[in-house]
């Protein structure tokens, strides 16, 4: 196992590079220059050149890469354009509130999903079944921004059941409770698309199950419905889920993207759209790459728990 | 052989319901098993053998499936009146089931030990520790030499035979009175056929318990079986003891399975093959439900069903032939006035 | 189950309906805003159309005496990108900073002008204008208890002029050859030329303190500072800032030794949300003042509690033409490009009526703006005369084509982050096709459309823009033919009148002499028609109704809050 998880490890190395190197272009190719450059175009030319010369924008493009690939393989990001401060301290200022935003709508999603999946599994072609159907492709195709929109217009300016936004109530000492309050509506937004999807891979999961012979041995042991579905049918079922579940971390993180906007959440989707607005580089490359390394992780953590609950898989 | 019966099946309907038709895939089947007897029941597929089996446990696939009418008494108490949570203690515990396809019978991510654990622990009150041990001697009672470290496998690890002797000792383990086996050894190379034929026979003896066979093949029927009930159509159509069966079978149907079947002793005769299939649910003849592909069919198994006498003792059979009062003709002189 | 997924349906297409119902209101809304836009005193008319407005510079009802306590929570759509005035340019940060600094001047509340704040008075200026001297009063502090002195002044002054400066503005206090502390509370700036707009350049130069960042020799260290990116930052201002978690809020605290009037309110929060997380905390009664955009003021006036200040944006939007393309060149073709565009119309229609026409390029609020200006009129006709003046005449297809048969083409730039402005290009182009001009509209992202229409590029014909203005009316960096090259005068206008009127204004010690001089220059652009300017767009601040004298501007985010008070 630690041989295999090594060797996964050594091949996303040069995914990694391709990954940076894209990102790294990407950047350079985009319209327009960063955005401090071109705020008053009264800065006489020499000044503007100095700043680009300062900001090593200047050297030729491999030489701009290798400084900035080195800075990021040992630690050092570099400092925001627009607000000069270092961008690792940036990252890790918002990067706990995405974990537990994501963290959050991961097990909402699954704790929300995997029991409708199943019982619309187990209750196939009823009515329940039509209905949960019916409504897991609405949470797909129904935008996250919109639904946040509704449920901050009912939920809480109409009723006042939930904050509006935030993290926690303004200038309150830390409150576990409060805490949940105010993540409650954005990780539900957050996890509407993957809980639906998760819910329709459940049930075809489930469905396929169902029908294995070791049901139909486990139902001849005597057992109850609810212990042959849930310990028989539900493992086997979710084992082709975990690889859905791992995949859907980076699809969180564009997400949360619009979602952090929408509740003033104060996380890396926040600040990504903030950079992208200002044209923040530093900043957006990090965040691109984060997201990369977090897409590679994602898929490292689903084979290896794969492995784990599947015996039949070896290494 | 005792004459205590542990099961008795009076006219146990299942049929199968779907939007615009009802077909009866178990009609009226009747039978009984004694202490230590072990049953077989013959047909080819189709004929409603493993119907019968889930019937019996009442595992026929919901939601389409029901059983419609009879009555199956065990221990004295029809197990059809029972409540779906006495059912659960019936099944796995007094009455257990050992299926066709044992590659795929045991649950992949659970480990032997396990599974066969869970079954001890539902049904008796064992500790983990107890149950263990319990599932180690089960092993070593179905021929394992090396039980213990077999606890610890994952049933991918395992070779078909050796699963299927784990789903024995698995449907051993409560102690059932009646023990269902459905092809046990259909998926399995002929050696290993032989070991778990040996197994069964041995186990039984040892028992003493009761077993319902579900085959096709008469060979392992041979084997085993006291007596049988050869199904056809979802009817039974001929039970005797095995001699008589195997002697004078009086079903043309049985007749045909027994001419199917290949014989040590002549060689030379070739294998005859029943021609044309069992006719399925919805497309029953009118008649008698062989009448299609029997060599006697007459006029009269055409028109009317053929009820299941008892021409010698403990010799039943469904055919015209073996009515009274059917003349050679093939009409019906008894009845004749029932008919439309 | 059915039935629970039915409702579920019957809310979904409710609440479209009512988002289609809203649109569908807002578009009405617009269709009956009659405006007068054209009239220069703009606060009483665009009241028509807002109810509870308060008047310009917020003096709102203010019942009783001030009172000191409470809180207010201010939505804002931005965190600041920095805390040192010198270093930072966008307008969250500058909200975020002027509470906690003071500068030697500050605007009135009364109008467009500075009055003393850290100083005691106006400069006095020597007869040759080229030494200016300004007294500093004695009784100021910063938050850390170190009393504020001329070192600071000079040390702030330094920062523009560091050779390392990497600013946005350079050009405050390019005329400054030498300043000195020539005592504690006095400070002396040495010129190299006269520059009358000084105390308004010291106005944009919050004093930050000397004994923080006097050590440090770069303007880069600075901006790095603690004291420029975190709540560390100390200042003279009427608030301390006591915490700032990134991306989410701000807290401020009011000072007891604070040198101005006020503070009374004693705890100011902003909390960082977008515009549409805000507009639902309003509703939601969780802020209690946040910036209106235009298409919100529906849903704001409907919220009880609150009053909507209204003012015209100190700055307006307008199409600039390339006077490299030679389509432009003549200044009666561009009046009649101004003429065949029905401002008015798009005003109307396109913002809800909250602006107001514009013909000059400053700011009725400001100094230079009279009431002589000329309006163009909207006139087709007229504006058809004119081209065929210009020898461009309509062909039978209803073109215009001059005597080489050539159309009268262009392409019409604008950024697409300004959603009201690519909205009405086209409203433009719909009205330039009337009279027979095919115009392209192109939009492109804010950095690509910069690289478009800034030097070395200017690959334009015509742009679609907005400027704000700085308090001193001075417009040659727009408009002046030497900062064509390199500066803002992107669209090349040359005009020996300007130059010659503007060259040497900063150089006019007379304050009205000068607004003269400036307003004649002013006015030589609008006859010029070099741009056609659009409108004013207004601009609304709404604001919980127990917060006493309130004024809005739109130079600040809260203007004036140390003298707003709570009524209980």
């Amino acid at each position: 196992m630690t041989t295999y998880i090594i060797r996964r490890l050594l091949i996303t190395i040069p995914l990694l590079i391709a990954i940076s190197i894209i990102t790294f272009a990407l950047m350079q190719f985009a319209p327009g220059s960063p955005a401090v450059l071109d705020v008053d175009p009264n800065v006489p030319p020499e000044a503007r050149e100095a700043q680009i010369e300062a900001m090593g924008l200047n050297e030729p493009l491999p030489v701009q890469y290798a400084r900035w690939i080195s800075g990021v393989v040992t630690g050092d990001f570099g400092n925001s354009y627009i607000t000069k401060r270092p961008v690792s301290d940036m990252l890790l200022e918002r990067l706990p509130n995405t974990l537990i935003l994501m963290t959050a709508a991961t097990i909402l999603a699954i704790i929300i999903a995997i029991p409708i999946g199943i019982i619309s599994a187990v209750r196939q072609y009823t009515k329940t079944d039509y209905a949960i159907t019916l409504v897991s492709f609405a949470g797909v195709a129904v935008p996250n921004f919109w639904i946040g929109l509704m449920l901050i217009m009912f939920l809480s300016v109409q009723f006042g059941w939930f904050p509006v936004g935030g993290v926690q109530t303004l200038n309150a000492d830390f409150n576990i409770m409060d805490r949940i309050h105010h993540l409650f509506l954005p990780a539900l937004v957050l996890a509407t698309a993957d809980t639906a999807q998760l819910t329709r891979y459940t049930r075809t999961s489930m469905l396929e199950v169902k029908n294995q012979d070791y049901i139909r041995t486990a139902r001849a042991k005597g057992f109850k419905e609810s212990k042959v579905i849930l310990k028989h049918g539900l493992r086997n079922a979710l084992l082709p889920l975990i690889t859905l579940i791992a995949i859907m971390l980076p699809t969180l993180i564009g997400g949360s993207v619009v979602v952090e906007s929408v509740f003033s959440w104060p996380g890396l989707g926040d600040l990504f759209m903030t950079s992208v607005n200002q044209r923040d580089y530093p900043v957006i490359m990090i965040i691109t790459m984060l997201t990369a390394v977090l897409v590679v992780i994602g898929n490292l953590i689903a084979d290896i728990l794969y492995a784990i609950v599947d015996p039949r898989i070896e290494y | 052989m005792g004459q205590e019966t542990v099961i008795e099946l009076k006219d146990v309907t299942t049929s199968f319901f779907s939007r615009k038709q009802e077909l009866t895939v178990v009609d009226r089947v009747s039978f009984s098993v004694e202490k230590g007897e072990t049953v077989a029941i013959v047909g080819e597929s189709g004929s409603g053998k493993s119907m019968t089996s889930l019937s019996i446990m009442q595992l026929v696939p919901a939601p389409n499936g029901k059983i419609t009418n009879g009555e199956i008494i065990f221990n004295g108490e029809d197990l059809l009146k029972k409540s779906k949570k006495d059912m659960h203690k019936v099944r796995g515990n007094d009455i257990s089931m050992i299926f066709q396809e044992p590659m795929s019978s045991l649950n992949p991510v659970y480990t032997i030990g396990e599974q066969l654990r869970e079954q001890l622990m539902y049904h008796q009150p064992l500790s983990k520790r107890e149950a263990h041990e319990k599932g180690i001697e089960m092993l070593e009672i179905v021929g394992f030499a090396r039980a213990r470290e077999m606890m610890r496998e994952y049933p991918h690890r395992l070779s078909g035979g050796m699963r299927q002797r784990v789903m024995i000792a698995m449907a051993l383990s409560n102690n059932p009175k009646l023990l269902i086996a459905d092809e046990p050894t259909t998926a399995l190379d002929v050696t290993v056929q032989a070991q778990i034929l040996d197994l069964m026979r041995g186990l039984s003896k040892d028992y003493d318990s009761s077993i319902i066979l579900i085959t096709h093949d008469l060979g392992v029927v041979a084997e085993l079986a006291q007596r049988v009930v050869v199904m056809y159509g979802g009817q039974v159509v001929e039970e005797a003891k095995i001699d008589e069966i195997f002697d004078k079978p009086l079903h043309p149907y049985t007749e045909g399975l027994l001419n199917s079947m290949p014989k040590l002793n002549d060689e030379q005769t070739r294998l005859q093959s029943i021609p044309g299939s069992v006719p399925t649910p919805d497309n029953f003849p009118k008649g008698c439900r062989f009448v299609t592909r029997c060599p006697y069919a007459m006029q009269v198994c055409t028109e009317e069903q053929p009820t299941l006498l008892e021409k010698e003792t403990g010799h039943k059979v469904r055919c015209f032939l073996h009515e009274e009062g059917v003349g050679k003709d093939g009409n019906i002189d008894r009845r004749s006035k029932q008919t439309q | 189950m059915v039935k629970k997924t039915q409702w579920l349906f019957l809310v979904m297409i409710f609440t479209m309906g009512m988002l289609l119902a809203a649109c569908g209101g807002s578009d009405e809304g617009a269709e009956t805003g009659a405006d007068e836009g054209t009239e220069p005193d703009t606060e009483e008319t665009d009241g028509e159309d807002v109810e509870d407005i308060d008047d310009e510079n917020g003096d709102s009802a203010a019942t009783g005496e001030p009172v000191e306590g409470g809180e207010i929570i201010v939505g804002s759509d931005a965190e600041p990108n920095g805390l040192t005035p010198a270093t930072v340019s966008d307008t969250a940060s500058r909200d975020a900073h002027d509470l906690v600094h003071a500068a030697l001047y500050r605007q009135t509340v009364e109008g467009f002008d500075v009055e003393p704040d850290v100083a005691v008075d106006l400069p006095e200026v020597s007869e040759d204008g080229l030494e200016q001297v300004i007294e500093l009063r004695d009784d100021v502090f910063f938050s850390d208890g170190e009393q504020l002195t001329a070192d600071d002044v000079v040390f702030t002054v330094g920062i523009y002029l560091m050779e390392d400066y990497a600013g946005t503005s350079t050009t405050l206090f390019e005329r400054v050859e030498n300043v000195e502390a020539t005592d504690e509370y006095e400070v002396t700036f040495t010129m190299s030329e006269p520059d009358a707009a000084l105390t308004a350049s010291l106005e944009q130069a919050p004093i930050v303190p000397e004994h923080i960042l006097g050590d440090l020799e770069t303007y880069a260290e600075i901006e790095e500072h603690e004291a420029s990116t975190t709540d560390a930052v100390i200042g003279a201002g009427p608030y301390v800032m006591t915490d700032w978690t990134v991306g989410q809020y701000i807290n401020y605290e009011a000072r007891d030794d604070y040198h101005n009037e006020g503070p009374y309110i004693q705890n100011i929060t902003w909390r960082i949300g977008d515009t549409d997380a805000q507009l639902a905390m309003l509703q939601a009664g969780e802020i209690d003042i946040m910036n209106a955009a235009p298409q919100d003021v529906v849903t704001v006036e409907s919220i009880d509690g609150y009053n909507l200040a209204e003012e015209p944006q100190f700055g307006y939007n307008y199409i600039g033409y390339n006077q490299r393309n030679e389509l432009f060149e003549s200044a009666n073709v561009r009046r009649a490009l101004t003429m065949a565009i029905n401002r008015e119309a798009i005003i109307d229609g396109i913002m809800d009526g909250h602006g107001t026409v514009a013909e000059f390029p400053h700011s009725p609020e400001g100094p230079i703006y009279s009431d002589e200006i000329e309006s163009i009129p909207f006139d087709q006709e007229g504006a058809l005369e004119l081209l065929a003046e210009e020898g461009w005449e309509q062909n039978d297809s209803g073109q215009l084509v001059n005597g080489d048969g050539d159309v009268f083409a262009f392409s019409l730039l604008t950024n697409s982050e300004a959603l009201v402005r690519t909205d009405w290009i086209v409203a433009v182009q719909q009205m330039l096709g009337e009279i027979g001009i095919e115009v392209e509209t192109e939009t492109m992202e804010f950095g690509a459309y910069l690289d478009r229409i800034n030097p070395p590029n200017w690959d334009f014909d015509a742009i679609a823009g907005a400027w704000s203005l700085s308090l001193d009316p001075n417009m040659e960096s727009l408009f002046h033919s030497r900062n064509i090259e390199s500066g803002q005068n992107n669209i090349a206008y040359e005009s020996e009148e300007f130059d010659e009127l503007s060259t040497d204004n900063r150089a006019i010690l007379d304050v009205d002499e000068r607004m003269e001089t400036l307003q004649q220059a002013a006015m030589q652009v609008a006859e010029d028609q070099v741009y056609t300017f659009m409108y004013y767009p207004t601009e609304f601040q709404a604001y919980r109704d127990n917060i006493q004298n309130h004024s809005y501007n739109s130079r600040a985010g809260l203007f004036r809050v140390q003298e707003w008070w709570i009524e209980e």
